[in-house]
């Protein structure tokens, strides 16, 4: 059997058995409550999301001076803050910023932590040293007067600014994990097959390593998205976030600033369900998505 | 003597009362229902502060946490009445000499210091020459030029070398006097900690624990208690760095008052209660939009014109400040209605501010919806404010708003109170800014502080001649017709070029618990409830 002869065997194999892999999967997926509630919470949000424009009006500014602190009523659903505006509106176009904020910081998490765990993991040595000697330093970096820093550095504070940041500090967990993952793969035979069959290191490294170390990663994604909303959360209700852009931690730092913080229980109500809501569902869906994939769970 | 600051900020807010305001006993305590003398002695009152004191050091102390635990403690010559007028403290009526160069100040009989040693003028006289000679906060500068005496043990004598009618409310309402007994045998005065401090005053500090709090007793005999001793056996002051979590405090009984104000909102929910009574009175100082002239696209003054005509003050005082403000039409205050002589920046007119930009060649060429100057330019400017201060956010999304209506681009930019800072006054990087001032007394000298094209203050960059002759002529000026007249000239051009852009003058609220009784309200959140006028009379009802 010549090498080229191998590879291709190799490739069937491995498609043949994802194949199978998914779809049992899947169906544990399925029957797992937790991880069911969760998907579909994720899918609300991703729906509300996208829907957004045709749910209600996006507010601005300011409102009238006699519908300050108004409780939720038919007109409001969700009450309105001390500026006169809908908080509804600002609590679903908040979901808008917030998914964005996520989906930014994983993005950035990703494309930052994935390569230095891959080649911390595979190259192990003095590439090891120093790849988890930066994740080391970032993780003991404060993240709160880098934020007070950056808010003097850069010329706005916008959300993208903010999303970014947390992406940037955020990626540690994940070069860890991926690391963790890729050295329980290197160990494995098939690999050493690949080596010794002579395909590409780059070749190893992102189609045979890290789509069988994946299943961690990906876990570890939905947890820093969820998180990523707690910290957004944080840095709005310091009030060095957007200050244009409603976001649910946004919306809480108005409802604490307001000085109606106790008596406009709406105020804070509805976002902090919001935020609640959001990371419940991530944490949910990954623990569906980690007892699926945990090869222990699928023997059964 | 160079320019002198009269005007100050109490580097973090400001102080208040209108001057229209009457004087009053805020509790209703001692006149209907008098208590018998013996039971209004004794108790403790428990105060809510926003920080720390910067220091305990009264010669290099500068912000408000620390000025309301210090003025209990050291004496300053002047103090501010009811109605926000500079009356004696410590000492007699203040002599002014005809040609206005010599101050003659006598001090009261009978003042001690806390260790038993009686006050003298030599006090007076050691603690300015050492403010001068180290060069300590902005006051050393009105000592510039000024030579004293001390021809016996109760007098000093000021020389000035030009007319200075301010001098003593300045430098004798700013400074707290220190023993010499005591501070001359400290070597380094400037970082001196003072943690036993020994002062004149109804309380002495006894305990104190940073961050959690400041143990103040009262003395044994104090010349501005009814019955000559305070009748509150002990003060505390406690930091509550967030001021919602102040009023938190208090609902649950925590502290007793409040020497920070409280939010408007919080105000009226505090007065709908029975337990709680809450005073107002106006800041001394004002919030306003400062403008950096050094900007290319700034320096043109028909986009500052523009810009003042755009903002809507009735909405700032709606949203941000929920109604507890007045609107300021010119850059006096309206508190001090005697200089409000009808120099106002223009009102609100977006068609009109629209009309300036365009005649001024300001054109939407690339159709962003953002103007553009002649050579391609945005109209974009970044508009930092401190994210502590929650007014100030609401006030930049209201000029965010404001600004789109006609042409021009906002960026609201939170940031640390510090960093804010260090773009005004160390890089200069900065576009605009919202930002309070404080405390602005004697307004006819202290203007030169802050538009002098010389002044510390003046970050603006503005620089105007006539302006700054105008401002030290009315410094200097004795009579009120030459102070008047040269005022006129100054907000003429501050009305011509609007170097910034003054907004609105917040109303003040403190609150109290209703069984503090004896309290009375004093100009500004820098004396608020809190003076030493006020508690030295305070007790608590049993």
């Amino acid at each position: 059997m010549n090498s080229e002869s191998v590879k291709q065997e190799l490739k069937i194999k491995n498609k043949k058995v994802k194949e199978n892999r998914w779809e049992k999967e899947i169906k544990l997926f399925l029957r797992h409550p937790l991880g069911m509630i969760g998907f579909f919470g994720v899918l609300l949000l991703i729906l509300i999301t996208v829907l957004a424009p045709l749910i209600v009006e996006p507010v601005a500014g300011y409102g009238a001076y006699e519908d300050k602190l108004l409780s939720p009523a038919a007109k409001h659903l969700f009450g309105t803050d001390d500026m006169g505006l809908d908080l509804f509106s600002q609590v679903i176009w908040g979901t808008r910023s917030s998914i964005k904020v996520g989906v930014i910081a994983v993005l950035v998490a990703m494309a930052i932590g994935i390569p230095i765990g891959l080649f911390s993991g595979y190259y192990q040595g003095i590439y090891d040293t120093i790849g988890m000697g930066i994740t080391e330093v970032f993780l003991t970096i404060p993240m709160l007067p880098l934020m007070i820093i950056t808010a003097a550095v850069t010329k706005s504070s916008s959300i993208n600014t903010v999303a970014l940041i947390i992406g940037i500090f955020s990626w540690p967990s994940i070069a860890r994990i991926t690391r963790a993952s890729t050295l329980k793969v290197c160990g494995m035979q098939y690999i050493e097959a690949a080596k010794s069959l002579g395909i590409k290191t780059r070749s190893i490294i992102f189609k045979h390593i890290f789509i069988n170390a994946s299943t961690p990663i990906f876990v570890n994604l939905t947890i820093v998205m969820a998180t990523s909303i707690i910290t957004e959360s944080s840095i709005s209700f310091l009030g060095l976030g957007d200050p244009l852009t409603y976001s649910w931690g946004k919306i809480l730092h108005n409802a604490y600033k307001s000085g109606a913080f106790q008596s406009a229980w709406w105020y804070s109500l509805f976002p902090s369900i919001a935020i609640m809501l959001f990371v419940i569902s991530f944490n949910f869906l990954s623990m569906g998505i980690r007892d699926a994939l945990n090869p222990k769970i699928s023997r059964e | 003597m160079k320019k002198v600051l009269a005007l100050v900020l109490a580097f973090v807010l400001g102080i208040s009362v209108l001057a229209a305001c009457s004087p009053k006993e805020v509790s209703d305590g001692g006149a209907n229902n008098p208590a018998p003398a013996a039971d209004k002695f004794g108790g403790t009152l428990t105060i809510g502060t926003y920080a720390d004191p910067d220091t305990l050091n009264p010669l290099t102390g500068n912000d408000m946490a620390g000025s309301w635990i210090l003025n209990l403690i050291y004496p300053t010559l002047m103090e501010l009445d009811e109605n926000g007028n500079k009356v004696p403290y410590i000492i007699e009526e203040p002599v002014i000499s005809e040609d206005g160069l010599k101050v003659t100040v006598t001090l009261k009989d009978g003042l001690k210091w806390q260790d038993g040693t009686p006050l003298t003028s030599k006090d007076i006289a050691y603690t300015y020459k050492t403010l001068y000679d180290n060069k300590l906060q902005w006051q050393s500068a009105v000592l510039e030029g000024v030579t004293w005496e001390t021809p016996d043990d109760k007098t000093i004598v000021f020389n000035l070398s030009a007319p200075f009618p301010t001098f003593i409310t300045t430098i004798g309402f700013w400074q707290r006097i220190v023993p010499e007994h005591i501070w001359s045998k400290v070597e380094d005065v400037k970082n001196f900690t003072n943690d036993q401090p020994v002062g004149l005053g109804p309380f002495k500090l006894t305990e104190y624990e940073r961050g959690q709090y400041y143990i103040l007793e009262s003395v044994d005999e104090w010349f501005g208690s009814p019955e000559g001793k305070p009748y509150l056996d002990k003060v505390i002051f406690k930091p509550y760095p967030d001021v919602n979590t102040m009023v938190l405090a208090l609902k649950s009984g925590d502290i007793d008052l409040t020497a920070k104000e409280v939010p408007a909102t919080a105000a009226k929910e505090l007065e709908a209660d029975a337990n709680f009574k809450v005073e107002r009175n106006m800041s001394l100082g004002y919030e306003h939009m400062a403008i950096n002239l050094k900007d290319a696209l700034l320096s043109d003054v028909n986009v500052r014109k523009a810009m003042a005509m755009a903002v809507e003050r009735n909405k700032v005082i709606d949203f941000a400040f929920d109604g507890d403000a007045v609107a300021m039409p010119g850059i006096v205050s309206p508190v001090y209605q005697k200089f409000q002589i009808g120099n106002d920046l223009p009102s609100n007119d977006v068609e009109g501010a629209k009309k300036v930009l365009a005649d001024a060649g300001y054109k939407d060429t690339d159709g962003d919806g953002v103007l553009n100057a002649p050579n391609g330019a945005k109209l974009s400017f970044t508009l930092m404010f401190a994210n502590s201060v929650s007014e100030h956010e609401k006030v930049a999304r209201i000029l965010v708003d404001n600004m789109k209506s006609i042409g021009i681009e906002i960026v609201p930019t939170p940031m640390d109170k510090a960093v804010q800072s260090d773009k005004l006054y160390n890089t200069k990087d900065w576009q605009l800014t919202i930002n309070t001032w404080g405390i602005i007394d004697d307004v006819e000298s202290s203007m030169s502080t802050l538009f002098l094209s010389t002044a510390g203050l003046n970050w603006m960059g503005w620089n105007n001649k006539a302006a700054d002759d105008a401002m030290l002529a009315m410094q200097s000026a004795i009579s009120e017709e030459d102070i008047m007249k040269n005022m006129d000239i100054f907000q003429k051009e501050i009305v011509k070029e609007i170097p910034d852009v003054p907004m609105v003058v917040k109303k003040l609220s403190f609150a109290y618990s209703n069984k503090v009784k004896g309290l009375s309200i004093y100009p500004s959140n820098l004396k608020g409830l809190v003076a030493p006028q006020s508690l030295g009379k305070a007790y608590i009802e049993k």
